[in-house]
């Protein structure tokens, strides 16, 4: 049991605010408590317990996932990502299949073949075609990831080839790639054809770009830049629509850095990246730590108001506070649904890990089939194989239950628990005896909204905004 | 309140507190309790008015101006009394607080997806089914009906209308078990017969019986003695159209000690002063029960009575609201299609008071969506608000 009412630690203008359930978030007197010398919020406490608040409340996030959710899952899913290669042009130091991690494939530059996925294609084109979808005409991305996905571009050819060639009443397809853009100047026409949605890795400048670096060690910057402009000139409104920027954080770079490259050079607000710090190998945590830099890091800054108000929802801080004000306000509904029914008690499943598949389905250049190319490929749910498609929706189930029962112990304790954000897959020891970094008992958890009362403090003017512009999922 | 004048304070005014504004006056209204405060002067409105603008963010300095304003001081202390707001000594802070007033943000909301090219106004739109009604004759054949049923999600409610005279019913009702569809059927009190019911006697149907008036006592008996030999859970729904209707329907309900009922109000075209007399609301109606800002909310994103629902004609076209234009037909469309064109180009799940005098009053969005009967009468509100309250 935890209490649905929490007070807010100050904030840094020594406001205190009080946070109930899911739909109330209030700017309050200090002395409103039960035992207040005040008469007056003596009484206001006891008339918001009437209400219904300062009461304790059972844990709802106990939901176990049955076979019925991964497979409606795969039916309505968003993202259909290929690992094209696990071959690359570059040798980015802190490259997730690179020197640092652990928790990968063995890379043999290897490249996924079209009659490799064809198993895939027939499958996933049985369901859409014969089970009942959740959406209409909404659209599936189909994405190419690496490696870097240029170097397999027979294979994207043939894909791209076979999803025009659908015909599944109310599915309609957009394609989008990750690329380092050594290899853009080659292929830039049938990209910009095919109105593919592009997200170019560039670090800043050409210091900043260093860890971007070819196997000789030469950093990438002047080819990549090379091929941007040519990009930029040939198809200015593809480039305007189409094209995005995203950077990685570390000790080479700054968050204003890299703003003030990218959005001076190209009109852009990129997204930054911090490194992933899990999956580290042993003998490299001290020299990942010296690469590591945080988000936070932007606070240092002189001018990070004007940077942070010009990233906006590219800011982790955004991001952070936006999500807070999603799930505590009471003012936001993902869907009509939402608003329609009362789900005060609806029960949710531990952390907030996605449902398998409800996303994204990863191919990796092995055949395995992930519900995300963000996690360790030992987590893999499933392979392609000449038989077929294996994805056992039981065994899925079953194993994400297990994980869940592995943190419910703590979960069940945890403030944070109802709105929680943590992957479970970036949770040490999942399934065995984890510990959740993320967990929050009632006094973490009055600073975290006092720190994101202070934001909003800082960024009332915002707030509107937000409410009016900001979509998320 | 702190008479010293030197004292300054944050005003605002609580989140469960929805603020309405009218053409000539505001309404603020706890969702806690029902309590409202209505507000008419000017400088009082532009006080509200001011919490809203965005560099105030919910909360608004009061100096010793407004302090000493005897008016403003006894609007405080009713907002107070009533805990629907506060005042707090700005010497407890060391900077401005904020308030994240209420603001209905629906992230799918129809016209915020049609604005962004990379998302869809057909996201997640089958979770928005909750119940068909399938009117029967039988221009169409249950294979037809059950492919169209078997398209519905498994949460949908089922609701069949003038089944017993549909020739092909033991194919759709064996369909109807299978899929184990959670079914009401609709019939009139004269259809109750052993042998129809004999087809039901399985827990995924209920029974709702129709009584128009002037009702045949003599069947209605009959129908009553057929039922209390079954176990089908059955609601009684009176279809009244008068006063006289309304009593007989005392008297039924008395003689049969029946519990569960429902009076449904039935627009004749001649019965007007009916619904003005008891129908139409009152602002005590509006405020007799408490609403909580969700529901206030969902009043402002869609009609709370069809929202969700269609009807399948004899024909197999298909209509959110019988009133309103076909979306499709189930021998040519599938179910995502005609969700889709509802949800896209309808009138039915997302009719709102969005129209005068509605778009004036400050019970707006606290009175219930439009229904059926402000199409049948043809007036966009049936209340007997004064307009521009």
């Amino acid at each position: 049991m935890i209490e649905t009412s929490v007070f807010s630690s100050p904030t840094k203008n020594r406001n205190t605010y009080l946070l109930s359930g899911h739909s109330y978030l209030s700017f309050i007197h200090p002395a409103l408590k039960e035992d207040s010398e005040d008469e007056y919020y003596r009484k206001k406490y006891q008339y918001l317990k009437s209400k219904g608040f300062f009461k304790d409340q059972e844990c709802f996030n106990n939901l176990r996932i049955n076979p019925h959710f991964v497979k409606d899952s795969i039916v309505n899913m968003t993202q259909l990502v290929f690992e094209v290669t696990d071959a690359c042009n570059l040798k980015c130091k802190y490259c997730a299949y690179g020197e640092f991690y652990e928790d990968y494939d063995v890379r043999y530059s290897k490249k996924l073949r079209t009659e490799q996925v064809k198993p895939l294609f027939d499958y996933l084109s049985d369901l859409w075609e014969n089970e009942s979808a959740e959406s209409y005409n909404k659209t599936t991305y189909i994405s190419f990831y690496g490696g870097e996905p240029l170097l397999n571009m027979s294979f994207i050819k043939d894909v791209v080839g076979y999803i025009n060639s659908l015909n599944i009443r109310g599915k309609l397809f957009r394609y989008t790639m990750t690329t380092n853009a050594v290899l853009l100047d080659k292929y830039m026409d049938y990209l910009a054809k095919h109105k593919f949605m592009i997200l170019i890795s560039l670090d800043g400048n050409s210091e900043n770009n260093e860890y971007r670096v070819d196997f000789n060690g030469k950093n990438s910057f002047d080819r990549i830049i090379k091929n941007v402009d040519l990009l930029k000139k040939k198809y200015p409104d593809y480039f305007e629509k189409h094209v995005r920027f995203n950077s990685v954080l570390h000790n080479k770079n700054t968050v204003a850095g890299i703003y003030d490259f990218i959005h001076s050079k190209y009109s852009k607000i990129p997204s930054i990246s911090e490194l992933n710090n899990s999956g580290i190998r042993a003998d490299k945590v001290a020299e990942f730590g010296r690469l590591y830099r945080s988000s936070e890091s932007l606070y240092q800054e002189e001018n990070y108001k004007e940077i942070e108000r010009e990233l906006f929802m590219n800011a982790y801080s955004y991001k952070d506070a936006v999500m807070f004000l999603h799930q505590y306000t009471g003012h936001v509904f993902k869907t009509y649904n939402g608003v329609l029914i009362d789900k005060k008690y609806k029960k949710t499943v531990p952390t907030g890990t996605c449902i398998p598949f409800s996303k994204k389905i990863f191919v990796t250049v092995n055949g395995k089939i992930l519900p995300c190319e963000r996690i360790g490929q030992q987590f893999s749910l499933g392979k392609i194989s000449e038989e077929g498609v294996e994805i056992d929706y039981d065994a899925v189930a079953e194993k994400y239950n297990k994980y869940y029962d592995s943190l419910e112990n703590q979960c069940s304790k945890c403030y944070r628990a109802p709105s929680c954000v943590q992957c479970l897959f970036y949770i040490h020891d999942i399934g065995n005896k984890p510990i959740c970094h993320g967990f929050m008992d009632r006094s973490v958890f009055s600073k975290y909204i006092a720190a994101n009362m202070t934001f909003w403090e800082e960024h009332a003017e915002d707030y509107q905004k937000v409410m009016d512009e900001v979509i998320i999922n | 309140m702190n008479n010293n004048t030197s004292s300054q304070y944050w005003f605002t005014i609580e989140p469960y507190v929805y603020v309405s504004v009218g053409k000539n006056a505001a309404l603020l209204y706890n969702t806690l309790d029902g309590n409202t405060i209505p507000v008419k002067q000017q400088k009082i409105r532009k006080l509200i008015g001011d919490l809203y603008r965005k560099d105030n963010c919910g909360v608004i300095l009061l100096t010793g101006n407004h302090i000493d304003d005897k008016d403003m001081q006894s609007f405080i202390i009713d907002l107070r009394n009533k805990f629907m707001g506060d005042i707090i000594d700005t010497s407890l802070s060391s900077g401005k607080p904020v308030q994240l007033m209420p603001k209905l943000n629906l992230q799918t909301d129809i016209k915020r997806l049609k604005q962004d090219e990379f998302r869809s106004t057909g996201e997640h739109i089958m979770q928005y089914l909750q119940e068909t009604t399938v009117h029967f004759d039988n221009k169409i054949n249950a294979d037809t009906y059950c492919k169209f049923l078997s398209q519905i999600p498994r949460w949908n409610k089922l609701r069949l209308v003038n089944l017993w005279d549909y020739e092909q019913r033991n194919t759709l009702m064996n369909f109807l078990i299978l899929s184990s569809v959670m079914t009401v059927i609709i019939t009139p009190y004269d259809k109750i017969t052993v042998q129809n019911l004999s087809l039901i006697n399985i827990d995924i149907f209920k029974l709702h019986i129709i009584i128009d008036f002037p009702a045949d006592m003599q069947q209605l008996h009959e129908a009553w003695t057929v039922l209390s030999g079954q176990k089908c859970p059955a609601q009684f729904v009176f279809k009244i159209a008068s006063d006289k209707d309304y009593e007989q329907s005392e008297i039924i309900i008395d003689q049969y000690n029946i519990k569960d009922y429902k009076l449904e109000p039935v627009y004749t075209g001649n019965n007007l002063s009916f619904f003005e007399k008891n129908i139409f609301l009152t602002e005590e109606d509006i405020l007799s029960e408490p609403l909580s800002m969700r529901e206030i909310f969902a009043r402002q994103a869609l009609n709370t009575f069809d929202f969700g629902k269609i009807h399948v004609m004899s024909n197999g076209d298909v209509h959110a609201n019988l009133n309103q234009p076909v979306l499709g037909n189930i021998n040519t469309h599938n179910i995502q299609e005609i969700v889709y064109k509802e949800m896209n180009e309808g009138k039915s799940w997302l009719r709102i008071r969005d129209q005068k005098p509605c778009t004036d009053c400050i019970y707006q969005y606290l009175c219930p969506s439009p229904s059926n009967y402000e199409i049948a009468i043809g007036k966009p509100n049936l209340c007997h608000v004064v307009e521009n309250k």
